[in-house]
């Protein structure tokens, strides 16, 4: 059963590093702290005549599980668990604010040429606001796939993150210059497009703010409500026991 | 075994007290408690980090990193002044429940 030349201590204590660098209840220093006293352990059991791996999964188990440890640092840097949540949440606000201008200006524009159809006023009015609820259903979960399925989980970008606290600010600057620039450019679109005959941009303009402001206000709690279900669900298929503190 | 209170409560005056032996880092402090205690104070090895790191933010201990002659770095604690005396407090606080229940038993043969 033993296959010692198979086991690597170096890559072994690499994922159990990982494994701890999920929370940011530990900082880089709290962990390299117990990685140095994990090999202080091993070196220890390993004298006593076990083997590598033996010695690394005994003093993984005496230094405690990382829920645990979890817990216990939670107690004390409770300051940078919380500045860590208010930092993810003003950058999924300002994802959504990018999102929802990329949206409905991509609607609007949807609206605009639909208008040179010379389709009755109502009839553009309810493809601009059908555009946008379809651009919404696509893009939503799309952007939730992206950031959470595969190798790019929201706790792999969050280790990254932790190890260069300056990539979230550089992230949410891009994303605030982003916002901006699209409504900037489909409200310069919206003029070009008044400019060059397109017909009723006021009752145009009015179906697209409504129907932006119909998916904010509706689109988006549905989107939340399914995304906490699916999170419930996955919760329940892998249990782990209540954290934080 | 200790009861879990118990070991709560002792951890402290326990680190102050190996640290007045000279400073140290995790590992080794555990191991000392261990050799003490005769293995009987068995402390959950990482939990006994984030007490480290309350006791440096009370002002009782103060922390480095250091190369150790393996060439690895360790971070070592020592003991700082006001460690020192929260030490002192501690030590009346255990010599006075100590002498009192030693006082109780040395009367009630029965429980030697």
């Amino acid at each position: 059963m033993e296959k010692p030349t198979q086991f690597e201590l170096n890559d072994a204590i690499q994922r159990w590093r990982e494994n701890v660098s999920k929370s940011p209840a530990l900082r880089a220093e709290d962990r390299a702290e117990l990685e140095s006293h994990l090999r202080d352990s091993i070196k220890q059991l390993e004298a006593k005549g076990l083997s590598t791996e033996e010695a690394f999964l005994i003093a993984r188990r005496r230094l405690g599980s990382s829920d645990a440890l979890e817990v216990e640092f939670g107690k004390l840097n409770w300051k940078t668990i919380w500045a860590e949540r208010a930092a993810w949440m003003i950058a999924g606000s300002l994802l959504i604010g990018c999102l929802s201008s990329l949206n409905s200006g991509l609607a609007s524009l949807a609206g605009l040429l639909a208008s040179g159809l010379a389709l009755p006023r109502h009839t553009v009015g309810l493809f601009t606001a059908g555009t946008n609820l379809a651009l919404f259903i696509i893009t939503v979960p799309l952007t939730w796939r992206f950031l959470i399925s595969g190798s790019r989980s929201l706790g792999t970008i969050a280790v990254r993150v932790r190890e260069h606290p300056f990539l979230i600010a550089a992230a949410v600057a891009a994303l605030t210059i982003l916002s901006i620039a699209l409504s900037m450019g489909f409200g310069f679109l919206r003029m070009y497009g008044a400019q060059y005959g397109a017909q009723d941009v006021g009752t145009l303009t009015l179906w697209q703010q409504a129907s932006a402001l119909f998916v904010q206000a509706m689109a988006w709690p549905v989107a939340l409500a399914w995304v906490l279900q699916r999170m419930a669900r996955k919760n329940k298929a892998a249990p782990s026991p209540t954290r934080r503190c | 075994m200790l009861s879990k209170e118990l070991v709560a409560a002792s951890t402290v005056p326990l680190v102050l007290s190996i640290l007045t032996e000279g400073e140290n880092y995790g590992y080794a402090l555990i191991q000392r408690v261990q050799e003490l205690s005769e293995t009987r104070i068995q402390w959950s090895e990482g939990m006994l980090y984030p007490v480290l790191h309350w006791m440096e933010q009370e002002g009782l201990i103060k922390s480095d990193w250091r190369e150790a002659e393996s060439g690895r770095k360790r971070k070592y604690y020592r003991l700082c002044k006001e460690g020192k005396k929260v030490l002192q407090t501690e030590k009346e606080q255990w010599t006075t429940v100590h002498t009192a229940l030693t006082k109780l038993w040395k009367n009630q043969p029965s429980l030697n």
